[in-house]
């Protein structure tokens, strides 16, 4: 047993505390890391469990978002690693008339299904990446120390992510799909 | 950021920083953070009605930051001692969670000396009332859903799924673990001898509680309750809704086995 320098206690922050600021990044984060809508609830209590457990060892060498982050990469790894890849029933889109706020919301809905067909074609690191850069809007800095890989391989895996991603716009991936026709999902 | 940094796609205009954009706008439902909340653990402030009224305030952040405002003054471990000492979930988890144990015929010992071995750590803040709901069914299946890789602690691994009850879900969830623990628990003793009772108090549960952190809990009983009332079909296809909702719920086998 190495004895691992820890925090005081009054530094580490509470648990709740630590929950109450970073669940709903969290949770958003896991969503574009491949986390199907049914399962994000569970997934995001995995991740804080280990936030939970880990806090106290926590050394403050990154920012505690970054710490998280990183925990969201790997849990969200397994998560697609172990997921038998169920398929989603696409979710119910209410009859009738919707008003404009509704109508938003499904736009927003369905750009994000989209975007989420679009990521899967990612392969997992390069999603990282993108997801922290893009749309968790980290440093590459800190994207890379949130992964634990290099600086430079951050860079590359970004720039090859994004020529991915944009051929994938470029196809009309764009267009609302009623669903079933994405063979890549 | 760092000058090396290029410009995000997302401030690039066009279709795919408009994709992005809905992408960043995305943000749990307050239910949803409070429910999860309650799973690890950290709502003992929100039994108070503090998470109960953030959560129907309907800002994003209102039921998590409710709770944990109350209890976040406290240290992790503080929280941890708190939540243990409630008891009053683990109990029922662990009573629901062994009535599965034993009806597949696997121990239960080893599950519940887990729940508690952590309660003197930081961690046991997470393990005691949310998870203590299924380790030991968790354990008895053999699709264990956690990985190697970013274990988490030995007892309660897998966490308990309670997405929204699939029935009369538009009713304002409360959330009062409290509550919702001592209700199940009436249901629960009397399904053996009162299934109708058990059945009605399931029932009243839903309607209170139909994210609560005990659904899947609560499903089990009103099942196994129709099924002991002779409802069989009734009994399969609420157990049908309950596959769909929680299609790795460590109770599908013994719901399974209660339908069949």
């Amino acid at each position: 047993m190495s004895p691992e320098p820890r925090l005081e206690p009054a530094q580490v922050p509470a648990f709740a505390e630590v929950f109450r600021q970073h669940a709903p990044f969290v949770w958003r984060a896991l969503r574009r890391l491949g986390v199907a809508e049914a399962d994000v609830e569970d997934v995001c209590q995995e991740v804080f469990m280990v936030v939970t457990r880990k806090l106290g060892s926590f050394e403050g060498r990154s920012a505690l978002r970054t710490w998280i982050y990183g925990i969201c990469a790997r849990t969200a790894s397994d998560y697609r690693r172990r997921a038998v890849r169920r398929e989603i029933a696409t979710e119910e889109v209410p009859v009738g008339g919707v008003d404009g706020q509704q109508d938003r919301a499904l736009l927003e809905k369905e750009a994000r299904r989209t975007l989420d067909r679009i990521l899967d074609q990612l392969d997992e690191d390069k999603r990282a990446v993108f997801v922290l850069y893009e749309i968790e809007e980290l440093t590459m800095a800190d994207v890379a120390e949130a992964l634990a890989c290099p600086l430079q391989t951050a860079y590359s895996r970004l720039h090859a992510a994004r020529r991915i991603v944009e051929a994938g716009i470029a196809k009309g991936h764009e267009a609302p799909s009623s669903g079933g026709t994405d063979g890549r999902a | 950021m760092d000058e090396r940094d290029p410009t995000r796609l997302g401030e690039a205009g066009g279709a795919l920083a408009r994709l992005i954009e809905a992408g960043r706008a995305e943000v749990p439902e307050p239910r949803d953070l409070a429910a999860l909340a309650v799973k690890l653990g950290i709502a003992g402030g929100v039994a108070g009605g503090g998470a109960a009224g953030g959560a129907a305030g309907g800002s994003a952040k209102a039921g998590a930051a409710a709770g944990s405002a109350k209890a976040g003054g406290a240290a992790a471990t503080a929280t941890a001692g708190a939540t243990v000492a409630k008891g009053a979930g683990m109990g029922l988890g662990a009573k629901i969670a062994a009535g599965v144990a034993i009806a597949t015929a696997v121990a239960t010992g080893g599950a519940m000396s887990a729940t508690y071995m952590h309660s003197g750590e930081v961690t046991g803040a997470v393990s005691s009332t949310p998870a203590a709901v299924t380790p030991a069914a968790v354990q008895a299946t053999p699709r264990a859903r956690i990985s190697e890789r970013e274990t988490l602690p030995p007892g309660p691994r897998a966490p308990a799924s309670t997405r929204a009850a699939p029935p009369s879900a538009s009713i304002a969830a409360k959330v009062d673990p409290e509550e919702e623990e001592r209700l199940l628990g009436k249901a629960q003793a009397a399904l053996a001898g009162a299934p109708r009772e058990a059945l009605a108090l399931a029932e009243e549960h839903a309607r209170g509680w139909p994210r609560g952190g005990l659904a899947q809990e609560r499903e089990l009983i009103a099942i196994d309750a129709l099924a002991r009332l002779g409802r069989k079909g009734e009994a399969r296809a609420r157990a049908e809704t309950f596959e769909r909702a929680w299609p790795r719920s460590a109770h599908l086998e013994r719901i399974r086995e209660i339908v069949r």
